[in-house]
């Protein structure tokens, strides 16, 4: 899989599960990532392969593993872009 | 003569203490200490049916407080499949070699479960909870060792929380854990658990003896550490600590230590359960009054640092005729899919007589529960010849189907019922406001003995006493 291999969380980024998903906190801003957006943040942060994150998410919201990979990728992007972390290589 | 009308069966029971007797009438929430003479008058009540004239304001007003002398089973479960919660076991391995562990692993075949089939379960239950308006329910894991199915334990979370955040309703978690986690996989228990029963059998030199990973590897500084780490979680506490002849003096030094270390919320005392495996380690449980002592005195020293004292047996929301999940419509899914109200092996439900599957996941994903299995179960609990005429058969209700009262058991009392007996009666009379009593009870060897020994308790089997 030509992917990145992990994602590295933002060192000043705090997170609290809540019920419906998880709340992000970055100094005086916050942000709530729902479903999946917070399953593929939480294995992210425990330091999962794509492939494995992947692998779960696929039976987590009972996609076929192509479109899990397509939703993880754009999550991770956008967790990227919005400096909650960085992909790596 | 009042007359009252008869229509089932009594729950009013006599407990012998030194000079007195322990009132207990679960169904009407009656608790006093009484005499023999008053005994006596409850016996006439309940043979007759009639409050005598003529008797002291004080027993004229118990004996009315009694209710009537015989009432329907008080808390039989009737009406549709109401689950208490849903059970995944992710896997039946475990990465530990704790020398009582009598579970044995089954085949391969049966000992992983497919994550499709947790997320079944869950959509299962989800859905069920939908239709009847209901926002929450549990899902409680089991093992084995949960974790080492860590995939499975990853979709059980997220998948339930997914279907939740699309339809309102939310799940709970619970994990019972022997806690032999890396940092990450800590991080994520204490973050979306909302309980955890972590294995930690006191200090060093019994928690090692007792719960090594392997022969020559001790497991104490894991589990401590994550003791440790969930002491500052979102999730609750709760240390299951199994107790054996060896750790049962140093019980409230070790109470002591688990609320000073990592304050949990819960503490459960479990006097070690004895087997082959056991007896080979030269392990062995303590004797029950030797339990029933130390446990009281460590529940002082529990709460006293606001920690709650659990036991399943004794402390209950209300009466019970279960202290298990079979009878409870409990829904808990084996990692082949097999949907059981127990979580031990069929193996050894079988090797009892009993059949405690309640239905299947089938290869298509329907959730196959059987209502007339479901409602055997519910007739099973019923019937347990060993609790019947003791005083804590609505509170502890015999404990383990399968491995206590089980069909055709002994109906004399086990080490575990002397336990039971005495800590049930030493918390009656706590909550009667007679601490002292409780505590005279409990280090009395005579008072025990005569606990121990009375084969009824119920005020309708005792001949006339003077």
């Amino acid at each position: 899989m030509k992917l990145p291999a992990a994602f590295q969380p933002s060192p000043e980024i705090r997170s609290v599960v809540e019920p419906a998903g998880v709340r992000l906190i970055h100094g005086q801003s916050e942000t709530v990532l729902g479903y999946p957006e917070a399953a593929i943040w939480d294995m992210a942060v425990r330091g999962y392969e794509l492939a494995r994150i992947v692998d779960t998410l696929h039976h987590i919201i009972e996609v076929t593993p192509a479109h899990a990979e397509q939703i993880a990728l754009d999550t991770l992007q956008m967790l990227s872009e919005r400096g909650f972390g960085s992909q790596g290589q | 003569m009042t007359p009252i009308g008869k229509t089932g069966e009594s729950h009013v029971y006599a407990v012998p203490l030194s000079g007195h007797y322990l009132l207990h009438a679960p169904v009407s929430g009656l608790l006093a200490l009484v005499n023999a003479a008053a005994v006596n008058e409850v016996r006439a009540y309940l043979v007759s049916g009639q409050v005598r004239d003529g008797l002291p304001s004080q027993l004229e007003d118990l004996l009315h407080r009694l209710g009537p002398p015989e009432v329907p089973d008080p808390v039989q479960r009737r009406g549709p499949l109401a689950p208490a919660f849903l059970g995944i076991i992710p896997s039946r391995r475990c990465n530990m070699a704790c020398r009582y562990c009598d579970f044995r692993e089954p085949g391969p075949r049966q000992q992983v479960m497919d994550p499709a089939t947790a997320v079944h379960a869950i959509d299962f239950m989800a859905e069920y909870c939908e239709r009847r308006g209901q926002k929450h329910y549990q899902i409680q894991l089991f093992g084995g060792e949960p974790f080492i199915e860590d995939r499975v334990v990853d979709v059980v979370v997220h998948h339930a929380r997914f279907v939740g955040s699309r339809i309102g309703v939310f799940p709970s978690f619970v994990v019972s854990t022997n806690g032999l986690f890396g940092p990450a996989r800590r991080q994520f228990v204490g973050d979306f658990f909302d309980r955890v029963v972590l294995s930690l059998d006191g200090f060093r030199e019994f928690h090692d003896r007792n719960r090594p990973i392997s022969l020559d590897r001790p497991s104490f500084d894991e589990v401590v550490e994550t003791a440790r780490c969930l002491s500052t979680a979102r999730a609750q506490l709760c240390i299951r600590c199994c107790v054996t002849s060896e750790s049962v003096p140093h019980l409230e030094s070790i109470a002591r230590w688990f609320c000073e270390k990592f304050h949990p919320i819960v503490v459960n005392f479990e006097p070690m359960t004895e087997s082959p495996e056991s007896r080979q380690a030269g392990l062995a449980p303590p004797s029950p009054h030797d339990f029933a002592r130390h446990a009281l005195r460590s529940w002082q020293v529990l709460r006293s640092h606001n920690c709650e004292p659990a036991s399943a047996a004794v402390f209950t929301d209300g009466l019970q005729n279960t202290s298990c999940p079979v009878g409870r419509d409990a829904v808990i899914v084996h990692p082949d899919g097999l949907l059981a109200s127990c979580y031990l092996l069929p193996n050894d439900w079988e090797a009892r007589g009993m059949d405690l599957t309640i239905g299947r996941i089938l290869a298509d994903g329907t959730v196959d529960i059987r209502m007339p299995d479901v409602l055997g179960l519910r007739r099973l609990i019923q019937s347990k010849p060993r609790c019947a005429r003791c005083f804590c058969r609505l509170t502890c209700a015999g404990g383990c189907h399968v491995n206590h009262s089980y069909p055709g058991c002994a109906e004399r009392y086990s080490d575990s019922c002397l336990a039971i007996r005495a800590l049930t009666a030493a918390t009656l009379l706590e909550d009667l406001g007679q601490s002292d009593v409780a505590n005279d009870l409990v280090e009395d060897p005579e008072a025990l003995d005569r606990l121990s020994a009375r084969s009824s308790d119920r005020v309708l089997d005792i001949e006339e006493w003077s």
